[in-house]
């Protein structure tokens, strides 16, 4: 065989894979086109008209987006909504689930039970749990207003109704299913290298010491993977939301996505919902790339 | 003295992490305790919320629910089908597209692998409205259609991205191998790497039907016709109607029957499910 049958053959060998491979990956591209891709640009269209699937899409230019910032008190205010539930959410979540996988990672018996019992509410699908913490937190026919009342006598309020407490009530659902976090969390737990510890006790370090100077900053890695799921999660909210509070008390619960859906579907305001659309995705891209930006402050990635 | 066992440490040392455990645990729980003892109550228990054991059993609320004044059972039919359907699609398409992005040279792989990766980042509500009109323009509202459909085209990124990480996995050689004995792409994809995925293929599935399971925005976007409703949307159904406020119990005997196949499938592939969460950080 000489030299330029042997680049022939590499050649057509070259060509046949590329072949083979377009064939594997063309259902994603059909996907990507028809499911992804395509509809993010027609929904960037969409927010520059007037449309409610009647008649034609009108183009009205900005108008939308003018709308949402200018006029729109409801907009405004699901903003606000979905910032102080991602606040109040994230860093709970990530604290609580820290302080569970660290109460788990230790090979202690009957430690199987109890990490399956702090896993297990997360496993249920999130419409089941919020009609189980409708119940739950239902005044009168639910669990715990009888029984706070029976035990303190003192008569707690309508969780889900007070504009006071309806998102934190959301915000506990969220609690309760930590469980997926928490494995997250116990996973880089038992990633930290035992001789790290060793090391740190010889120099005298007590458990507290200890949990500053090796856990946490080599947990760092995953607080911040975990932080940005976080982030990206709660600005996704729905199902919760609508089914617990459909975003009343007082439009206390007025999260994003239900009040994009409300727009969209209830109004069939398509364009303007597209608008939000826009906003919405610029919004998680913006604060992704704020906390990438600040993380090499605070991230460790040295494996020592 | 089994050698797992023999790993363990001495509990008195930590009997106060003990005693957080248990107390956690049993709150954490709480709710799904309840949750089976309320759907066990007769009507008139209901209203007695403290009471936590009921008695009789009122086993008859699940056949209530299940096909007398609710059908549940139907719900769960649709459930189970829009469920086959979609984790069928879900396992063969993100296989078949990652043994293409983990295995095979093509141009412009790179930028398609990192569009698949980002699409993770953008959420469902952005889609919506242009995924409603093109399904609506197909005439696929009131079908099962756009819950299953996509499934079939990788657009699970994830999935499609633990499949890629296994496939890399794989010794080069083992493909190399087939290709001399002439075998084509295809074979070597359905005939030697999809029966080494087995444990792969059990993760994408289990998160699949999870996912398929749960979902609760696309039916609430494309289904208006209650026979065609999936669990979640049954169960929406059942709690904003009027009469939900003292029929508690058969809310909570709907609740149950939708979450035991989760639980059910939890318990099997336990150990599989665990380490695809862990590895994924991601909810469904």
């Amino acid at each position: 065989m000489n030299a330029s049958t042997h680049s022939r053959l590499t050649m057509t060998n070259r060509r046949r894979e590329a072949l083979w491979g377009l064939l594997f990956v063309s259902p994603w591209i059909f996907g990507f086109v028809v499911f992804s891709a395509g509809p993010m640009i027609a929904s960037l269209y969409l927010s520059f008209t007037e449309y409610n699937v009647v008649q034609a899409p009108t183009w009205i230019g900005w108008e939308n987006y003018e709308r949402l910032f200018t006029s729109d008190r409801l907009y405004i205010k699901s903003l606000w909504v979905t910032l102080e539930y991602s606040m109040v959410r994230v860093p709970l979540v990530i604290v609580v689930g820290l302080a569970f996988a660290m109460l788990i990672n230790a090979r202690l018996r009957f430690m199987s039970v109890f990490r399956v019992s702090l896993y297990l509410p997360s496993v249920v699908p999130l419409v089941a749990a919020s009609v189980l913490w409708l119940w739950f937190l239902n005044p009168q026919l639910g669990f715990l207003n009888p029984l706070i009342r029976e035990v303190t006598g003192w008569s707690p309020p309508n969780w889900l109704r007070d504009p006071d407490f309806a998102l934190y009530a959301i915000v506990a659902l969220s609690v309760w299913q930590v469980g997926h976090t928490m494995m997250i969390f116990l996973a880089g737990l038992q990633e930290i290298p035992r001789d790290l510890y060793e090391a740190a006790e010889i120099d005298g370090c007590g458990p507290i010491q200890r949990m500053r100077h090796v856990t946490l900053p080599m947990m760092t890695p995953t607080i911040y993977f975990n932080l940005i799921i976080g982030v990206i999660q709660s600005f996704q909210a729905f199902a919760a939301v609508f089914i617990l509070t459909r975003g009343g008390p007082a439009n206390e619960t007025l999260i994003y996505v239900v009040y994009l859906y409300r727009r969209g579907v209830e109004y069939i305001e398509m364009g303007y919902a597209s608008a939000m659309a826009a906003i919405l995705v610029l919004a998680i891209l913006a604060l992704t790339a704020l906390i990438m930006k600040t993380s090499d402050k605070w991230v460790t990635y040295d494996r020592v | 003295m089994t050698a797992s066992e023999a790993a363990y440490e001495p509990w008195r040392p930590h009997i106060g992490r003990y005693i957080v455990l248990f107390g956690l645990s049993a709150i954490w729980l709480l709710p799904v305790v309840l949750l089976g003892t309320t759907s066990l109550k007769t009507q008139p228990q209901v209203y007695d919320a403290t009471r936590i054991f009921p008695w009789p059993l009122a086993w008859e609320n699940y056949k209530l629910v299940l096909f007398e004044s609710f059908p549940f059972a139907r719900f769960v039919f649709n459930s189970i089908v829009v469920a086959i359907a979609s984790v069928a699609g879900d396992v063969l398409s993100s296989a078949f597209i990652a043994y293409g992005f983990a295995q095979l040279r093509f141009p412009g792989r790179r930028i398609m692998f990192l569009l698949m990766i980002a699409t993770m980042m953008f959420p469902f509500a952005v889609r919506m409205i242009p995924l409603f009109l093109i399904f609506k323009e197909l005439d696929w509202i009131n079908t099962w259609y756009p819950l299953i459909a996509p499934s079939f085209f990788g657009t699970h990124a994830f999935f499609i991205f633990l499949f890629h990480q296994f496939f890399l996995g794989m010794p080069k050689s083992l493909m190399e191998a087939a290709r001399i004995d002439g075998a084509n792409e295809l074979q070597i994809w359905w005939r030697i790497v999809m029966p080494l995925s087995k444990p792969v293929v059990a993760v994408v599935a289990v998160l699949a039907f999870e996912q398929s399971w749960s979902d609760f925005m696309s039916p609430l976007l494309y289904l208006n016709d209650s026979k065609m409703y999936t669990l979640p949307m049954g169960l929406y159904s059942l709690i904003s109607g009027d009469d939900v406020a003292s029929n508690w119990h058969l809310v909570m005997a709907a609740t149950v029957t939708m979450i035991l196949p989760v639980v059910a499938v939890f318990i099997v592939a336990q150990r599989y499910f665990v380490r695809g969460v862990t590895a994924s950080g991601i909810k469904g």
